[in-house]
Parts: structure tokens; sequence; C-alpha cells
């Protein structure tokens, strides 16, 4: 198969994730959550949060030393020199990057993010260190392609998003290179793109084969859902055109008032979805568009003094809170102000009982194993057990 | 969906826990949290507003009128608190709605902006200027053991730290303090050390228990910061002071693991680190050859591939019954 990682693994984890989902709900009892924990047990290594914080840092430093190391060796100075030096780099963290989640089955472990991401930047610099003409373009379209096949390879998100935004990047850069039609197209072609890979998120979301993708497509759907009101801003448009364009001419007419059309409609037009499908994702980022909107407006248009309309928008912000509020106590139209969460903590402590009861002997027998086997890498870890 | 289908026809879920599970999708959809996040900018645009409103016309209203505006706002919203409480207990104590948090905070913040307005336009205090931050202090501790918050006991001890003389918010403790001054590195090790006590008695006492990880967080980052400027700064005796780090990130360790708190347990051996990388870089500079290069960046090498693994371990050590 494609992925990395073991097919059962991941169906197994994302059962464990589901039942914890469940349970939280309370719509099944510990019994049967322990039971299916004690059936689904994944051998993907995701560690604390901090922990990954942390071996994320530090693996940074080991791969930012590690280039160091080998170009000191390797006396790499001159420029031809240079790019396959780089090249190499980045193939060496996607070496390692396989090798180590065969061996440990690390799975947003940290160290697998970072050694993902330095692949990405050794693959992307390597176009950026010798000037030629379609270098950017070059970069965004492998950039495009490799994030795409880290995503799928390992099931992370993270690129799935780094993939689309490459793309994104790669029209703005081919629009640009097409002169005053490019600049006149370059906001149609940016909403396209959105709407199709939208189409396309929103497809494979309902494709059972793709499940271990879901997560991944619904990232993806989330910046969609932002780059295409990007793209139909009249403020991103009319600045990056100065910027990017460097032209003097301005806007036509129609097409201004088009973008600023588009710019009003495009947050309400997610709100009233959100709302009559109750998707909060959408309602979420359409208020959060409507700002930007406001924003926009504001920039072009100054009605009032920017305080006084911060004093209307806070003030409307604390009425609109305050009346669902009190609207919602009672849960109306399928919308409830009750926290669902609110017992989550208890709900928590119940949970991480019953994993150490379900995965306490399997991962003393973990340890043990690796107490055995843990010579190959020798570290610190053998030492303190 | 098509999982707990799959559990069903597997049995592991009744027919009755599969119809639950389906019916989820219909029960309300919660906007509990959405609520709140929109209510906090509010607040905060209102009272910024306000601020630069005042600030504009400060010739027309006169600073009396300001400052009775001010005390008569932060009475008005202390008196809300005082009534709407719950009875004081020295386990945690739920607040009694979502106003409640957001009031006793502005009430808070007025406070603050009372005490300095007074001192600042009228002097009240005279030459003595730790009191208008003492006595602020003193009733923001009260106010968050009172009312159970830690939002308040957070701004409280940045305001203990204030009369100390030293800057710890995240932000500027870095960028605000003079960490060349053997005053301001004195004082942060030991009001470091008196939180991070502090939190220990909190916890065994168990008077608000839940404060202690508050304490601990900002006594250990202040005592490891101010331990990091004293060996960067007494280069004579650095190695005096890394011994220090290191028995302090022991402690904080040892107990992080005792505690389970994946937190702790990471930041002491991350300060730790920084210590030994300064120190294994002031001796390799000593030797100050080819050689010393390579030995620096092999170093970075494998000390960075060890502590990942020395924290996979510990991730695997402390993974039952895990807190923050």
């Amino acid at each position: 198969m494609m992925q990395a990682y073991k097919q059962k693994d991941l169906y197994n984890r994302m059962v464990q994730q589901q039942a914890s989902g469940a349970f939280e709900m309370q719509n099944i009892d510990a019994d049967t959550y322990r039971k299916i924990l004690e059936a689904h047990a994944s051998d993907l290594y995701t560690p604390n949060f901090f922990i990954r914080i942390a071996s994320g840092l530090l693996t940074a430093i080991a791969v930012i030393f590690s280039g160091l190391l080998l170009g000191l060796m390797a006396n790499a100075s001159s420029e031809e020199f240079l790019v396959p030096f780089v090249l190499f780099l980045c193939i060496a963290c996607y070496v390692v990057l396989e090798l180590l989640i065969k061996q440990k089955q690390y799975y947003n472990a940290g160290v697998d993010n970072v050694l993902m991401c330095c692949s990405i930047i050794f693959l992307v610099s390597s176009f950026f260190i010798e000037d030629y003409t379609g270098n950017d373009i070059a970069a965004a379209s492998f950039a495009t392609i490799f994030c795409l096949w880290l995503c799928i390879r390992f099931t992370d998100g993270f690129m799935a998003l780094l993939s689309f935004s490459a793309l994104y990047i790669l029209i703005i850069l081919l629009c640009s290179k097409a002169g005053l039609i490019g600049e006149a197209i370059a906001p149609f072609a940016l909403m396209f793109i959105s709407v199709i890979v939208y189409a396309v998120a929103t497809r494979s979301l309902k494709n059972e084969n793709l499940l271990f993708y879901h997560y991944s497509c619904k990232a993806v759907r989330f910046l969609t859902l932002i780059s295409f009101y990007i793209s139909a801003n009249y403020f991103i448009i009319n600045e990056a055109g100065k910027a990017m364009f460097s032209s003097t001419t301005s806007m036509p007419q129609t097409l201004s008032m088009l973008y600023w059309i588009l710019s009003v409609l495009i947050p309400i037009v997610y709100i009233v979805y959100g709302l009559r499908k109750r998707d909060l994702l959408f309602i979420r980022i359409g208020f959060v568009l409507l700002i930007a909107t406001i924003l926009t407006i504001h920039y072009y248009h100054q009605f009032l003094p920017p305080e006084i309309n911060m004093l209307i928008g806070g003030l409307s912000l604390i009425a609109i809170s305050y009346a669902l509020t009190k609207y919602l106590r009672i849960p109306k139209h399928g919308y409830s102000f009750e926290n669902t969460y609110r017992n989550k903590k208890e709900l928590m402590n119940v949970e991480a009982l019953i994993i150490a009861q379900v995965f306490g002997k399997s991962n003393n027998k973990q340890k043990g194993f690796e107490f055995g086997g843990g010579s190959s890498g020798g570290g610190g870890a053998t030492g303190n057990y | 969906m098509k999982i707990f289908e799959q559990l069903y026809r597997q049995n592991f879920i009744t027919q009755q826990q599969l119809d639950k599970i389906k019916q989820q999708d219909e029960q309300p959809v919660s906007v509990h949290w959405d609520v709140r996040t929109l209510l906090y900018p509010g607040i905060l645009l209102v009272t910024t507003a306000l601020g630069i409103l005042v600030y504009e016309n400060i010739d027309t209203i006169g600073h009396t009128a300001i400052i009775i505006t001010i005390g008569v706002a932060c009475a008005a919203c202390f008196m809300y608190c005082f009534r709407k409480a719950n009875k004081y207990a020295h386990v945690k104590v739920e607040s009694p709605n979502i106003l409640f948090d957001y009031i006793l905070l502005t009430a808070c913040l007025l406070l603050l902006t009372f005490m300095g307005y007074l001192q600042y336009q009228y002097n009240v205090f005279g030459a003595r200027w730790g009191l208008a931050v003492f006595i602020p202090m003193v009733i923001l501790f009260f106010c968050a053991y009172y009312f159970d918050h830690i939002g308040v006991l957070s701004i409280a001890i940045t305001n203990l730290a204030t009369w100390l003389g030293i800057t710890v918010t995240p932000v500027q403790i870095l960028k605000q303090n003079d960490f060349s001054s053997d005053h301001i590195i004195y004082t942060g090790i030991i009001s470091g050390v008196a939180l991070v006590v502090f939190s220990t008695i909190t916890q065994q006492k168990n008077i608000k228990a839940h404060f202690a990880f508050t304490y601990k967080n900002f006594g250990a980052n202040i005592l490891f910061i101010a331990l990091l400027a004293a060996m960067f700064n007494h280069h004579n005796i650095y190695l005096i002071w890394f011994i220090a780090i290191l028995l302090v990130a022991y402690w904080l360790f040892n107990n992080a693991v005792k505690e389970n708190v994946f937190y702790f347990l990471v930041i002491s051996i991350l300060y730790a680190y920084i210590a030994l990388c300064y120190v294994v870089i002031e001796l390799l500079i000593l030797i100050a050859d080819e050689g010393s290069l390579y030995l620096g960046t092999i170093y970075f090498i494998g000390s960075g591939i060890g502590l990942i693994r020395l924290l996979m371990y510990y991730n695997k050590k402390l993974k039952h019954d895990a807190g923050i």
C-alpha cells in the first residue's frame, strides 16, 4: 500500500479515537469502551504534546548540525556543489524519516513532523541557490507534488495543507508571468482552483476507502474556504496587484464592483449555509471573514473614527454573545449553549484509567522488548532503564 | 459512522448504543465556546476604545471625573462578584455563571488601572512606589483565592514580581529585564524558589491545590531564567551556577516523574540542556582549533538524538494516567 504505516494500525487508531469520542459523549459505557480498546491495539506511537514539541526542537537541532558537519567534511562552499549537497540533505531527511517510521512507528511524534518539514525546506531551497528564470515556478511545482506524496505516504494533514498552499502559490506565479491577461484572470483562476479542490476534498470525505485521509481532507477543505475568500477579497486583489504585477493601471469599474460584492457576499453565504446545515466550521470561518470584510471596508472608507468603530464592534460582540447565552438557554433550532464538554476532565480520568489497564500489559512487553533490542541505538534511553 | 457499524457487526456495541451514536448527529450543536470566544474580544475592544476615547478627551473630561468613573465601575463589578459568588472552600469552587469570570477579570484590571492612575496623577503613595503595587497585589491574591480564579492569580503573581522589581509576563520576561544586574538575578532566584516551594505547600495543605501548577509554572521559569542569567554573567564561576541549574532541574525532573506531569519534565530537561550547551561551547572555545568545530557539531547531533531518546523513554514510562 501507499502508506508507510500498517493499515491495521491506522484503522485501530481511528477506532480508538472514535470510541473515545463516543465514550466522552456517554454513548457507550466504560466496559464497552474497554473492550473496544482491548481488541483494537495500535502500534502507532504518538507521545505527549510537550514531548512532541521538545522532540521536534531537538530534531531540528540535530538536522541543522548534521548538515553543518557534512558540509564541513565535504567542504561545500562552491555554488555548483551546493545544489546537489542540499538535495542530498533533502533525500537524507526523507530516508531517515522512512527508517524511523519503519522501526518505531512514529506518528505525529514531533520527530517525523520536523523531518518532513526539513526535507521540504531542503528541496525548495535547492531551487533558490542559483538564480535562473522559472526557478520559483519549478520550486512551487515540486513542492506541491512532494508535499502531496508526503501526505499520502504518512497520512499527514499538515502536508495536505502545505501541498494546497504550494499549488495556490504556483498559480499566482504562473499568472504573474502571463502579463496583463494573467493579472486579469488571476483572482478567477485562484477561486476556480479553490472550488475544485474543495469539491475533490468533499467527495473524498464521502469515500470510505479514503478513511485515513478524512482528517487531511477536512484540513484542506478548511483552507479552501479561506483561500476562496482571499482570492476574491478587494483589498488583497488591489494590494497584491500593486505588489506582484507592478501595475499602474487601476482596476476597471465593473471588476472592482464585482470584487466588492464578493467580499461582502462570501462570508454571509458561509454563515447562512453553516446555520442551515448546522456546520460550525462554516459559521466560524464566515464570522472571521466577515470581520476581514469589515476591516477591508474600513481601510478604504472611513465613515467613523476607528475608536468609535471599535466601541461599536465590541459592544455588538458583547450584545450578541449575551443575547445568545440567554436565547439558547433552552436548545433551539438545533443549537444549544450547554457545555457538552463540561465533564471532560472527569471523563478523562476514567479514560486514562481504562487506557492504563488495557495497555499496561502490552506496554510492559514493549518496554522489555526495547530493552532487549535497544542495543542497536545504544543511546541514553537504555542506560536509564 | 462506518466504524461503529463495523463495531456493531463485530458485537462490540449493542444496537441500542449504535442508535444512540447515530442520533448524536441530530443532537443540538453546542456553541458554548464560540460564544465565550466572542465575548473576550468584545470586552477587549470596548475597554481599548474607552481608553483611547479618554486619552483623546482628557482636557475636557478632567482627571477627577475619570478616576471617579473608573472607581465606580470597579466597585460595581466587585459588588456583583461578591453577591453572586459561591461560598469559599479550600477545594475548587465552580463559578456561578459564564459572565461572572469576565466581570471579575474586568474588576481586577480596573483596580490596577485605578491604583496606577491615583499614583500617577495625584501621587497618593508619594515616593513609596512599592505601596502602589503592593496594595492591589494583596487584593488580587485575596480575589484569586476567594473567587477561585486562576486568571486573577496569574495577574497577582505578575504583580508580586513587579513589586519585587522584575517583569515576568511571558513576552517581556527577556526583553524588559536587565539580567546583567545582580539585583534582578538574585531577586529572580529567590522569588522563583519561593514560588516553587509555595506550590508544594499549596498541594500538601490542599488549599486550592489546583493553583499549584500556576505557582510552579511561574516559579520554575523565573528560577531557571535567573540561574541561566547568573551563569552567563558570572563568567568566572559559571561552573558553580551550572551545578545549581543541574540540581534544580534534577529535583524538578524527579518531581515531574513522580507526579506524572509532562510539562515540567520537558522544561527541566530543556533548561538543563541549554546550560549544558553553554558549558560545552565554553570548553570548546578553550581548545579552539579546527577539531573543536567538529567536536561541537558532533556534540549537538549526539546530544539532540540522545535527548529525544530520553524523552521518548520517559513518555512511555509516564504514559499511564497522564496529566499535562
